[in-house]
């Protein structure tokens, strides 16, 4: 995965995001539906619900883990629909 | 929440009572709900188990009204059901005659759950000791009446058997405190309990084998308006022969668990999930496996005897 592919949190205004040491839960109102994140799943969001990043700025979260790790999560988070890549 | 208590009514009162056009009126936590129903088990089991509950005054507003009726035509007479029915609707299939009491108790749950839409209603246990609420979250099968009609005998309050109420705007735990359904062997090892237990009438081959209630300590039903600060959220999993471990649970783990035992979370939108995250974050989290009921009451007391 290239450290330059940018992704985006789809209709962030209506996602609320509940953080705790064992994880977060997200809330999509559009979807109404509720999903369980590990923590670091959850600063993904978090800092994607502050506008689109790259994969190399999400690098930089401050429990973010290698590169390879980073980028199946995102392919994950990704899958589920949870967040976005931006052409 | 004036009114006599259902136990100053003479048998032939509440028959009259339950058998008029405006049913037998009484508040139950604090909801006024009429009953009508010419089924003897009904009386009886009204008698026996809301002896304690007030009774309305006419000109009172009646949230919810129901009624037990024992079939049309012949069914009267030859071999009676029992027929659920609140505002025209009949959501449940008839029941045997004999399943009458059974089929109010579980016609009330549906009412509560289904039209009671100003709270988050989870379903669980709910009982308050020195003004904190534990909320016993789990499916059927859990063995969750039967611990909750354990704890409620030794002193605790009991806010509800079946359904958790929280206030969407003060995350408040409502008590609506009704007789505690028990199921098969649970019913002798409940009847075994110091406290003075009392049973309600025998319901046999329900689909959920042999049910009986207990009756709700009356400063239970005493104490129904004073709200409860949630403080403990605990999923208890009966294994029989199993040792008891109790073990501390993260709040979003305790959240998606309130969840799958929520019955309108979904129906309340971002409001449910708001509410539903304060009532994780005031609260404790465990899950709970135990074998007896001697293993888990002392567990219970001892972690809701901590200091906040």
């Amino acid at each position: 995965m290239s450290l330059d592919s940018c992704w985006t949190l789809p209709h962030a205004p209506l996602v609320s995001i509940l953080h705790w040491e064992d994880g977060c839960v997200l809330y999509d109102a559009l979807k109404t539906s509720t999903t369980l994140l590990s923590p670091l799943a959850g600063q993904v969001i978090e800092r994607l619900r502050d506008g689109a990043a790259d994969t190399a700025t999400l690098a930089a979260l401050p429990d973010a883990p290698d590169t390879e790790s980073l980028a199946a999560l995102l392919d994950d988070l990704a899958e589920h629909g949870l967040i976005r890549r931006k052409d | 929440m004036s009114g006599a208590p259902l136990s100053s009514l003479s048998r032939s009162a509440l028959h009259d009572r339950l058998v008029s056009p405006d049913g037998l009126r009484l508040h139950i936590g604090r909801f006024v709900t009429s009953i009508r129903s010419r089924h003897a088990q009904v009386a009886e089991g009204l008698a026996t188990l809301y002896a304690d509950y007030r009774l309305a005054d006419d000109d009172r507003f009646c949230d919810y009204a129901v009624e037990v009726g024992r079939g049309d035509g012949l069914r009267k007479f030859v071999r009676p059901q029992s027929l659920f029915r609140f505002e025209g609707m009949q959501p449940f299939k008839p029941l045997p005659g004999d399943q009458a009491f059974a089929m109010l108790e579980w016609g009330l749950n549906w009412v509560f759950t289904n039209h009671a839409q100003h709270y988050l209603i989870i379903h669980a246990a709910v009982l308050e000791r020195d003004g904190q609420g534990l909320i016993l979250a789990a499916p059927p099968g859990s063995g969750k009446s039967t611990l909750c009609a354990g704890l409620a005998l030794r002193g605790w309050r009991l806010l509800s058997d079946e359904l958790a109420m929280v206030g969407l705007e003060d995350g408040l735990l409502l008590p609506l405190p009704r007789p505690v359904s028990l199921k098969n062997r649970s019913i002798d090892i409940v009847r075994a309990l110091p406290g003075d237990p009392v049973i309600g009438p025998m319901a046999h081959d329900t689909a959920k084998g042999t049910v009986a209630h207990l009756k709700p300590p009356r400063t239970s039903v005493e104490e129904a308006l004073t709200r409860v600060q949630p403080r403990w959220v605990v999923l208890p999993k009966f294994e029989a022969g199993s040792e008891c471990a109790v073990q501390p649970m993260g709040r979003a783990r305790m959240f998606m668990s309130l969840v799958s035992n929520a019955f309108n979370y979904p129906r309340l939108g971002v409001t449910g999930f708001q509410a539903m995250g304060r009532l994780v974050e005031a609260c404790d989290g465990y899950t709970a496996r135990y074998g007896s009921l001697d293993q888990i009451v002392p567990a219970l007391e001892s972690i809701c005897s901590r200091p906040a």
